[in-house]
Parts: structure tokens; C-alpha cells; sequence
């Protein structure tokens, strides 16, 4: 912009008046020299005719002219030298103003054009000296240029007041609206621009207000169906844990129920038994479906005890938990609850607990979201091996799912493991985002793993991390302070 | 009636000899017991099978599991009649059984009134 002002200062206050006054001066010289061979014409005339009174006419002819400085006759005589060569005096024979000297040598100068006409009589050869002044050239281009720099001036000031109206009716609203939309950009989803003129800019202004509303009503709907999601996924786990834990729960209640009946039975028995060897029989084996009764009770108590502590769902503080005994029974809940909903499902499970795990601090109703979530990935993976491999006419190995707990330096680690098809390379890295899933439509949600990486890292402030091998096998391992 | 009773809880063998303790008294029923479907394939393979009954229950189990027995069973020995026991009462599993082979099926927690009526009706078939 400075560069742009600056070349058209440049052209207005210099080039353009240089350039004037240059053809100004051409023009001028051209008119002085050929008024100086008007009066040289002049003067021969007379001087031939032998009139000294049409010489002072002759010079009349220029001495109105008001850029005249002045006008002299010049007596040219030439001598010829010793050696030959000729030798041109100039003498002034007659100058107007009289009072002016005049140098014979003199040249054109910025202020002054001279010119020379030369003419030659009987009586005297001669030169009419003509000096006129390049004042009003000057003035001229002085005047140019003050000329030009109002002109500049005025349209400046023109431009000026039609860039503010502009600014005022384009710019303006144009920046607030791209500021608006960077807020938008950056999460303000309650920008909204002034849009009240009923131009273009007021419909842009409209139409991006809209935009903004709706952009953010369905965000909320994101939101709320990604909360709904989530709460599916839990509900999803919880009723496939609650499939496994009812299922686990009938083994006991079979006990109780029949050993309690056998029991009134015997007793009933009993009753009338006379045998003293039988009775006896009988009161033993009363006994020892009492016990079992009672063991089979409280089985079923802390499958009880296991299912509410998963359902509870108000925000879990760190309690010291039996981590082994933690991974067993979810471990046992999860082969469970896969099996009550595929009927095609079977893995074999291998235990490994370090004897010397200490009590471990968790939220355990988050946590064993966390184990089930894995277990049931590892199950999926295996038998969707397993399954392929048998298509293919292989004789697979039969799915397996490893689970391991040790200490490692300042953390409990638990080690699942899968002889699954693995992880392929390209998707390892995407695996812990949410909606992330390979499994077909309506088999996974996708928030699985992504759920159980926030539970390790914010809840636990622990780590989960995974290595695989594609096409054998699939560990996560995660990692509670202790 | 020969009977072999397959499951992997401990007190599922206490369980059937109360029950049936007067069957078991009269000599009506013999009841034989494996704790897993390798264990059982394995008696059946060293005595005569042909008066079994073969009662799978929990089709859950650690190894082999009640479907892959049933279906072992029903391949080499398909005159054995089979009845499952099983928690997974639902109508999938039901049907899964029975398209397998099963010839009746007794949800826990049993009712051994019905168990032992399934088991006459099967004898008589």
C-alpha cells in the first residue's frame, strides 16, 4: 500500500511536471529561436535597405514580449590569423534594455533560453541574440503540480470518505463475521452477528446465524446420543454380566432348593424309620445337606454381592481391592455371560495370580468393566479365529484366553491375553478411540475399549496399553499404582 | 436303567443318589458319575453302553462342554439317549440341543419330579 502511494507521489510532485514543463520548454525553445530569425530577418532587411529605423522596429518586434530579458545585435566579424585559420569576433553593437550585459558566450540556462539567428549584408555580418526568461515555464510546472496535489488530494479525500461508508457497510460486518465464525471455529457455538439491513450482507449475516443455531442444536443431539451410546454400552455390559450372574446363580439355587427338599424328605423318613442304623444314615446325611445348603447359600450371596457392586453406579471412590480374587470372579462372569449369549462360543481359561499381589486401590464396579470388556474382546477374537481357520479347512489351535497378575516395579499389572487373529498394524493406533470397532453392524458399539482406557488412565490414574502379533496373538496390559 | 451323570460340581453326585436313593435301593437305577465330557466318553468306552441313559448336566463345563459331548456321543454311539441339564434354560438353547441330537432337556434349577418322569419317558422310547 506505502509503495503504491508512494509511486503515485512520486508521478503526481515529479515525473508528471518534469515531463509538462520538459515539453513546455521544447515548445519554448523552438518559439524563441524562431523569434530571434523573425527579428534577424528584420534587421537584414533594414540593415540591406540601409534603414536604421526598421532595425529599431525589427527589435520592437520582441521587446513587447514580456518573457523577454533581452534582445541584442551582435556584430560578427571574422579575421584570418597568421596560420591561416579565421578568428570569430563578437562584438554587441546594440542591446535592449540597454542597462543589460550581455555576455556574447552565453548559453541557455534553467532560467534563461538564448538563442542566435544570424544574418549577413553588404553592411555587416551579424547575429540577432535573443534571451527569454523560463519563469513562467517554471510557474507553470509549479503550478502543475500544486494543480496535480489538490487533485490528489480531493480524490483521496473522496476515496476516503466512499472507504469508510464501504468499511462501515461491508467491512465491518465481514469482520464480525469472520471473528464470529473463528469463535464458532474454536467451540462459541452462541455467536451471533447484527444482521439488520435487508442487503447481502444482512442475508449473509442471517444465514450465518442460522447456520450457528443449528450447528449448535445438533451438537447437543451429538452429545446426547453419544451419552445415550455410552449409557447402551453400559447397560449392554451389565446385561450380559447380569445373563452371566443369573446363570451363576441357578448352579447354587439348585442346590439349596433340592438338598432343602431331600432334606424335609429324610426327615420325613426318619419319622417313621425304626432302624436305628438308618436313622442315623439319614440324620448324617441331613447334616450334610445342611451344610451344603448352607454353602450354596452363601455362593449365591456373593454372586449377589458381585452384581450389585457392578450396577452401582454413583461415581466409585478408590477402595484396597483382592485384585486375583477380583479377576477370578470376572473372569468367571465373563466366559458366563458369553456363553449365555452365543451359543457357539467355547475358550479354554488359563489362570496365572502372583501369590503375593497386595491389596490393590480401586473402583471396583468401573474396574471390572474394565476386565469384562477385555475378556470379551479376547473371547470374540479367538473363536472368530477359530471359526475362520475351521472354514478353511485347518486344524486350528483351540482358542485360548490368559489372564495374569503380577507386580512390576510400583504397579499391579494384569495381563490378558488372546490366541486371536491379532491386531493388524494399520488399526492399532485407532483401537482406544470411541465408535472404533471391526465388529459387524450391531455386534459393538465401538466405546468398549475406549470407555476402559478412560477408566485406567482417569480413574485409576493407572495405564492400559496393548501389543499384538497378527495372526497369533492379541495382550492388553494394565498397569494400577500400588 | 444304567445312568451316567456328567457334570463338574462336586455335589451334583450327592444330589442324585438322595434323590434317587429308592430307585437306587429297588435296583430300578444304576447311576454311574463323570466329572467332565472326557471322563465320561471314557467310561462309555470301557463298558457296555447300551443301557445307558446318558444325563449331560450343565452344558457348561471347563474342557468339553455338554454340547461337544452330546454331539461326540450321538456320533458314536447313537442309540444312547441323551437328556440335558442345563442353567441355560432359554428357548436358543433348547433348540440348539435338540437339533443336536438331545432327547429332552431339564433346566436348573431341577425340578427332579420332571427330571425323573423325562427320564421313564426316554427309557420307554
Amino acid at each position: 500500500m506505502l509503495s503504491i502511494v508512494l509511486m503515485f507521489a512520486f508521478f503526481i510532485l515529479i515525473y508528471f511536471p518534469n515531463q509538462q514543463e520538459k515539453s513546455l520548454l521544447r515548445n519554448f525553445n523552438t518559439e524563441v529561436q524562431n523569434l530571434s530569425g523573425t527579428v534577424a530577418l528584420g534587421v537584414k532587411i533594414a540593415l540591406t535597405e540601409q534603414n536604421f529605423e526598421g532595425v529599431e522596429t525589427a527589435l520592437d518586434f520582441v521587446k513587447q514580449n514580456h518573457h523577454l530579458r533581452f534582445v541584442s545585435l551582435v556584430q560578427v566579424d571574422s579575421t584570418k590569423n597568421n596560420d591561416g585559420t579565421w578568428s570569430v569576433k563578437k562584438t554587441v553593437f546594440k542591446t535592449y534594455p540597454d542597462a543589460f550585459a550581455v555576455d556574447v558566450k552565453a548559453e541557455s540556462s534553467d532560467s534563461i533560453i538564448i538563442k542566435h539567428s544570424a544574418f549577413s549584408t553588404p553592411l555587416m555580418k551579424g547575429e540577432i541574440m535573443l534571451g527569454m526568461s523560463t519563469e513562467e515555464i517554471t510557474a507553470s510546472k509549479q503550478q502543475i503540480r500544486s494543480t496535480s496535489l489538490i487533485v490528489c488530494f480531493i480524490v483521496l479525500a473522496i476515496g476516503i470518505v466512499i472507504g469508510f461508508i464501504l468499511a462501515r457497510h461491508i467491512s465491518v460486518p465481514v469482520l464480525a463475521l469472520r471473528d464470529a465464525a473463528l469463535k464458532v471455529g474454536q467451540g462459541d457455538r452462541t455467536q451471533q452477528v447484527q444482521s439488520n439491513s435487508k442487503d447481502e450482507i444482512g442475508q449473509l449475516g442471517q444465514a450465518f446465524n442460522k447456520m450457528v443455531r443449528d450447528l449448535e442444536m445438533a451438537e447437543s443431539e451429538r452429545k446426547a446420543a453419544q451419552e445415550q451410546l455410552i449409557q447402551s454400552e453400559k447397560m449392554a455390559s451389565l446385561g450380559q454380566m447380569t445373563a452371566g450372574i443369573a446363570h451363576e446363580i441357578k448352579n447354587p439355587l439348585n442346590f439349596v432348593n433340592n438338598f432343602s427338599k431331600l432334606s424335609l424328605e429324610l426327615m420325613n423318613e426318619m419319622e417313621t424309620e425304626e432302624d436305628a442304623e438308618e436313622k442315623k444314615f439319614l440324620l448324617d446325611s441331613i447334616k450334610s445337606n445342611m451344610v451344603k445348603i448352607n454353602h450354596h447359600g452363601k455362593r449365591a450371596d456373593s454372586i449377589v454381592a458381585t452384581m450389585l457392586q457392578h450396577s452401582r453406579g454413583a461415581a466409585g471412590t478408590l477402595i484396597p481391592c483382592d485384585l486375583n480374587q477380583l479377576c477370578d470372579e470376572y473372569t468367571d462372569l465373563a466366559y458366563h455371560g458369553m456363553r449365555a449369549t452365543s451359543q457357539e462360543f467355547n475358550s479354554s481359561i488359563v489362570k496365572e495370580f502372583a501369590p503375593e499381589l497386595p491389596p490393590v486401590n480401586l473402583i471396583p464396579q468401573e474396574f471390572s468393566r474394565v476386565i469384562l470388556n477385555l475378556l470379551n474382546n479376547a473371547f470374540y477374537a479367538v473363536n472368530e479365529r477359530y471359526a475362520k481357520e475351521l472354514a478353511e479347512g485347518k486344524q486350528p489351535e483351540g482358542p485360548e484366553v490368559r489372564i495374569k497378575t503380577e507386580i512390576v516395579g510400583n504397579y499391579a499389572t494384569i495381563r490378558i491375553r488372546d490366541n486371536g487373529s491379532g491386531i493388524p498394524e494399520t488399526i492399532k493406533n485407532k483401537i482406544f478411540e470411541p465408535f472404533f470397532t471391526t465388529k459387524p453392524t450391531g455386534k459393538g458399539t465401538g466405546l468398549g475399549l475406549s470407555l476402559s482406557y478412560d477408566i485406567m488412565t482417569k480413574e485409576h490414574q493407572g495405564k492400559m496399553s496393548v501389543t499384538s502379533e497378527e495372526g497369533k496373538f492379541t495382550e492388553f496390559c494394565l498397569e494400577l499404582p500400588i | 436303567m444304567k445312568v451316567l451323570i456328567v457334570d463338574d460340581e462336586v455335589d451334583v453326585k450327592d444330589l442324585f443318589l438322595q434323590q434317587f436313593r429308592k430307585e437306587i435301593k429297588s435296583g430300578m437305577i444304576t447311576t454311574v458319575f463323570a466329572h467332565s465330557g472326557a471322563e465320561a466318553l471314557e467310561i462309555l468306552a470301557n463298558q457296555e453302553p447300551l443301557d445307558f441313559i446318558l444325563i449331560l448336566s450343565d452344558i457348561n463345563m471347563p474342557g468339553m462342554t455338554g454340547f461337544d459331548l452330546l454331539k461326540e456321543v450321538k456320533e458314536r454311539f447313537p442309540s444312547l439317549k441323551v437328556l440335558m441339564v442345563s442353567a441355560y434354560g432359554d428357548a436358543a438353547n433348547i433348540d440348539k440341543a435338540k437339533s443336536i441330537g438331545a432327547d429332552g432337556f431339564v433346566p436348573k434349577p431341577v425340578d427332579f419330579e420332571q427330571l425323573k418322569e423325562s427320564l421313564f419317558t426316554i427309557s420307554q422310547s
